[in-house]
């Protein structure tokens, strides 16, 4: 039983002659645990299949089932919510909330979920990542790296069902990159995260469980690294 | 489904926002404090015009309290006393009138009272105190001056009156407290002590009969009471009765001026459409701050959402921003818009309010209402920013610039120059754009309004209709709105011979005026009939079932009938029929009024013959010559509606009524007689007989200027607030549209724009923003000037439209100075920082 199921997913833009088909069928599953990267080039729909499975754009059609839920059936807000726990995220470009501190960065899911912050899984995290330090931080005081970090422990902080990477090391230098990637894997293998990650960077894509390529919005390869 | 938790983070998160936008918090509490100010100005005007009124009424009817009984027996008051839905109560027991022959002009009530009563009726010495000893007793200026007696305690005053069983009695008391008589009142009143009245008018155990004498009252006690609330008195009095179980032989009264509602439709109009105004102008600039705030943090507002902020909870996020800094503004707002009013209502109350008193209100309400009307109007601000936070999807969000939904999908190539370039970036942004040219327009259109307004009040007409000679004398009691009493036949025979053989007087005529009650013939009946059915609906309720009672069963109305000289009939509003003075003077025609003044609803028709009583056994028959009526300034100038003014020559009123005495003598003189006429006159009712009082042509000038004075006080300092309005508004757009453009703006740089060619740019943008703002105004601001300068004008006869464009003109020097200096400042700030580091930065 997948985590993850898209079934036949479609993205169109535009109509008639100047229809864009970013996505056209897509279909496939990830299991718990697994850390898959989806691997394409520029333009090839892989952005757009990453929006789909975290919800943040709806599908022209077609489905996207995460943890048993059909993510598409659910309202606005409801998706929302769903979202703030059982999809965590990282981007190239880090998005972390300016005006607050590393640890309230990390923190802000759970709370706006209005839930009690678990202090031993978000200090274990923090230490993992290599944070302790740097809590009180604010986010323009930090490098590039240390930035990514606090975002990789943001998306684990509620214990997501499913962490979603998009070019997570677009932003940094070479060995930055793979310092990231390396804390990427460790923790979700230490907190038994499932991982899907969207790169370009075949290198990168090298240290995932499982490659799946990505061409003109339909998949063309899936095999395990 | 918002918990305790997420709020609190809610909280902190909007707490941090806001705490990085200095500039915006500036401007958007520079903004609540001006709305504020205005919302708490007009109510503080509005509620002070209100009290004032109140108060006035409530000096007429001579107490504070809610109601009251009159005439109760002991066991009746205490019934009322123990009803659990009376707030407080307090009464006086009637003893007598006064009945010494100096108190022929006021009449004199003797009274024993309690403190609060006297309280509440005006009447509590302010020297002295109230009754304590036997002899002892309290009472008004007046009647000392009455008895010319000094305002000294301790003097002895005799006092004729006649009290329970009729016994008269004449004794002398020593005066032990005083008060200034309030000069609205119509009554004295003269305080004795307990003791003294329980002698002479025991309190009633058993109601007496008004058959006994005029002394029948003596010893009955009048309660004044207070229930917890102002509302519906009659109908609380009402039920008061009926749970004391008291019948038609009780008298109550509830003070009418808790049931005021005497305010105007157009008062009211103008009051919501000034409310509006201001609720529009606050909401253009509040509402722009927070969209441009909200657009520029759009990313910031998306990526929230991408980690799982709901839609509740952004527009959470956004509107607290506004409350916490409605918070801050609005108290600022209320006390800088009360010390405002402490200016204004002042000079605004002299002019539109009917009361002599005027206070100023420090009514709660009034800052309660003004807080309320800021924060919605706040909050309202606030909607389509929310929209817009909460519409934007977490994807686009990332991709967010300023202009997300170009409306055009090419554009055909032109020259590009700097100002082209500006306009259209002030294209881009079409809301932003309208809203600070609507902030600025408003106060332009307003100012340009306002003198408009004043600009075509028009002397000439104002004083040729009020003042129809160079003076006019009567008694001081007709123009005095507060005389209850007023003195028809005050400017005698021989102070018309003395004015008449002054110096310098050219022409010379009085008005000579009777209160009649006149009777129909059988063809005023029918008439008069047809238009009160007509206009029924123009005249107060109470009052029009009585005037339709009276003119079904004894065919009477109330009636003026005047006798004037022939000075005068030069001067008579005649709406139809040929007026000959010769025919006139003959003593058998008669001018006749209709209901309305263009000669509508006639109660009597040219050629009708119609009786007149004059109330002395002499009773003749004249015929209508024509339709008209003397004029307004020669008049009583007091509001009637279903009556009818008959106007004869002065000989045969004299001849019928044999009244020399007139109520209003006017009388024109050589320019060059005219200060010492003035001179003179103005000594004579100062100085040689205080109860007449005169009009000059210079007195209605300055009457005149006065009114001009209110409406430009008012006006220009609501432009001025709405201008400053404006102003930020656009401060604001500058600023942030350069904030926002920073990259896009170097990036015009490195591809080889010069800095001046930049400046030029902006400045032109702003350029931009005060041609269409003048084109506004001059366009459409111009009609709507000319419907409100006519919506409120439409009333006044002294008016005569006047196109004006000087104001706006006045302004554009300082529009342009404005638009040229704000985005010169912001192009020096941001270009501190280098080309380079600004291409790299992408906020």
């Amino acid at each position: 039983m997948g985590i993850l199921e898209t079934k036949d997913l479609k993205k169109y833009y535009g109509s008639g002659d100047t229809t864009v088909k970013a996505l056209d069928g897509v279909n496939f599953s990830v299991d718990d645990g697994e850390f898959v990267a989806i691997v394409g080039t520029s333009g090839s729909g892989k952005s757009t299949l990453l929006h789909m499975i975290g919800g943040l754009d709806r599908p022209t059609s077609g489905s996207v089932k995460v943890a048993g839920k059909e993510i598409f059936k659910l309202k606005d807000d409801a998706l929302t919510i769903f979202r703030r726990r059982k999809i965590g995220f990282i981007f190239q470009s880090y998005n972390l909330v300016p005006v607050l501190n590393v640890y309230e960065n990390i923190v802000l899911p759970i709370e706006l979920d209005g839930n009690k912050v678990d202090k031993a899984h978000i200090d274990s995290i923090i230490e993992t990542l290599g944070l302790t330090s740097k809590i009180n931080s604010l986010p323009s005081q930090l490098s590039g790296g240390q930035q990514q970090r606090v975002a990789i422990a943001r998306a684990l902080a509620t214990k997501p069902a499913i962490i979603l990477a998009d070019e997570p090391t677009g932003n940094l230098d070479s060995k930055t990159s793979l310092d990231v990637l390396g804390l990427i894997k460790i923790t979700s293998k230490k907190f038994s995260q499932t991982i899907v990650m969207i790169t370009h960077n075949e290198e990168i894509a090298q240290m995932a469980d499982r490659i799946i390529r990505i061409e003109d919005g339909r998949i063309v390869g899936d095999h395990n690294a | 489904m918002l918990n305790v938790n997420s709020r609190k983070c809610i909280r902190c998160l909007s707490w941090r926002t806001i705490k990085k936008d200095k500039t915006r918090n500036i401007i958007a509490v520079l903004a609540i404090v001006l709305t504020a100010v205005m919302f708490t100005t007009l109510l503080t005007i509005g509620a002070s015009i209100v009290d004032s009124f109140q108060l006035s009424t409530m000096r007429q009817v001579g107490t504070k309290a809610h109601g009251g009984f009159k005439f109760l027996t002991q066991e009746q008051y205490d019934i009322v006393k123990a009803d659990p839905k009376i707030k407080d109560i307090s009464y006086n027991v009637i003893i007598g009138f006064g009945e010494n022959p100096e108190f022929s002009k006021k009449s004199v009530e003797i009274r024993y009272t309690e403190e609060k009563a006297a309280e509440w009726g005006f009447s509590m010495p302010t020297t002295g105190t109230l009754p304590k000893d036997r002899r002892d007793i309290a009472t008004s200026t007046e009647v000392l001056d009455m008895l010319g007696l000094p305002h000294q305690l301790g003097v002895q005053i005799p006092l004729e009156f006649t009290a329970a069983g009729g016994i008269k009695y004449n004794e002398t008391f020593t005066l032990c407290g005083f008060w200034e008589q309030d000069a609205v009142s119509p009554v004295c009143e003269a305080f004795l002590s307990k003791t003294y009245c329980d002698e002479v008018a025991p309190i009633w155990h058993e109601t007496a009969s008004a058959e006994e004498g005029n002394w029948w009252m003596s010893g009955s006690i009048n309660p004044s009471l207070w229930f917890s609330s102002s509302w519906d008195i009659e109908g609380q009095m009402e039920a008061l009765k009926e749970r004391c179980g008291f019948g038609d032989e009780v008298n109550e009264g509830v003070n009418w001026a808790y049931a005021s509602s005497d305010i105007d439709f157009t008062t009211i109009a103008l009051l919501v459409g000034i409310l509006a105004l201001i609720i529009f102008s606050g909401y253009m600039i509040i509402y722009n701050i927070f969209y441009i705030s909200v657009s520029k943090d759009i990313r910031f507002y998306g990526l929230l959402k991408t980690i799982g902020t709901t839609n509740r909870q952004l527009k959470k996020l956004v509107r607290r921003q506004a409350l916490l800094l409605g918070i801050i503004g609005t108290p600022i707002g209320l006390i800088l818009g009360y010390i405002v009013s402490v200016f204004t209502a002042p000079v605004v109350m002299s002019i539109t309010s009917l009361a002599d008193e005027q206070v100023l209100s420090v009514n709660p309400l009034i800052f309660v209402g003004g807080a309320l009307l800021t924060m919605i109007t706040v909050w309202v601000s606030c909607i389509k920013p929310c929209r817009l936070v909460s519409k934007i999807s977490p994807v686009e969000a990332v991709r967010y610039t300023e202009n997300t939904s170009p409306r055009k999908k090419s554009k055909k190539t032109k020259k590009v120059s700097p100002f082209s370039m500006a306009f259209d970036n002030i294209k881009r942004t079409p809301k932003k754009t309208i809203s600070v040219i609507v902030s600025l327009s408003l106060s332009m259109i307003l100012l340009n309004g306002t003198f408009t307004l004043v600009n075509s009040f028009d002397m000439e007409k104002y004083i040729e209709d009020r003042a129809v000679s160079d003076f006019y004398i009567t008694d001081a009691s007709v123009i005095n709105l507060n005389s209850t009493v007023k003195i028809f036949n005050g400017v005698s025979k021989e102070l018309q011979d003395e004015i008449k053989s002054l110096n310098g007087i050219t022409d010379f005529g009085s008005v000579y005026m009777q209160e009649a009650q006149h009777k129909f013939n059988e063809t005023g009946v029918k008439n008069a009939k047809k238009v009160y059915d007509e206009y029924k609906e123009l005249l107060p309720m109470p009052y029009a079932e009585e005037q339709a009672r009276r003119l079904n069963e004894e065919n009477l109305i109330d009636a003026h009938l005047y006798g004037i000289d022939d000075f005068i009939t030069s001067r008579l509003d005649i709406v139809d029929g040929e007026f000959n003075l010769e025919k006139f003077n003959t003593g058998n025609y008669v001018i006749a009024s209709s209901f309305i003044d263009t000669g509508e609803g006639r109660y009597y028709d040219i050629g009708d013959k119609v009786p007149i009583d004059f109330g002395n056994g002499n009773i003749k028959e004249y015929e209508v010559m024509a339709i008209g009526d003397i004029p307004y300034a020669l008049s009583p100038q007091h509001t009637h509606y279903f009556d009818i003014y008959l106007t004869l020559p002065a000989d045969e009123f004299i001849l019928q009524t044999g009244e020399t005495g007139a109520m209003k003598t006017a009388f024109n003189a050589k320019p060059s007689a005219i200060p010492a006429i003035e001179q003179w006159i103005k000594n004579y009712c100062e100085n040689v007989d205080p109860n007449m009082a005169y009009q000059s042509r210079a007195t209605f000038t300055g009457e005149f200027e006065s009114m001009q004075n209110m409406y430009l006080t008012v006006g220009s300092i609501l432009s001025f607030i709405l201008a400053l309005i404006g102003i930020l508004n656009f401060i604001n757009s500058v600023i942030t549209s350069v904030q926002t453009r920073r990259q896009e703006l170097a990036v015009l740089q490195s591809i080889g724009m010069t800095g001046k060619q930049l400046k030029t740019m902006l400045i032109g943008e702003g350029l931009w923003y005060t041609v269409i703002t003048v084109i506004v105004t001059l366009t459409i601001g111009s009609i709507i000037t000319y419907g409100i300068v006519m919506g409120i004008a439409y009333q006044m006869w002294f008016f005569t439209y006047h196109f004006m464009i000087t104001p706006v003109l006045i302004c554009i020097p300082a529009l342009i100075l404005m638009s040229i200096i704000i985005p010169a400042i912001c192009y020096h700030n941001m270009s501190r920082q280098s080309v380079v580091d600004r291409l790299r930065t992408s906020e």
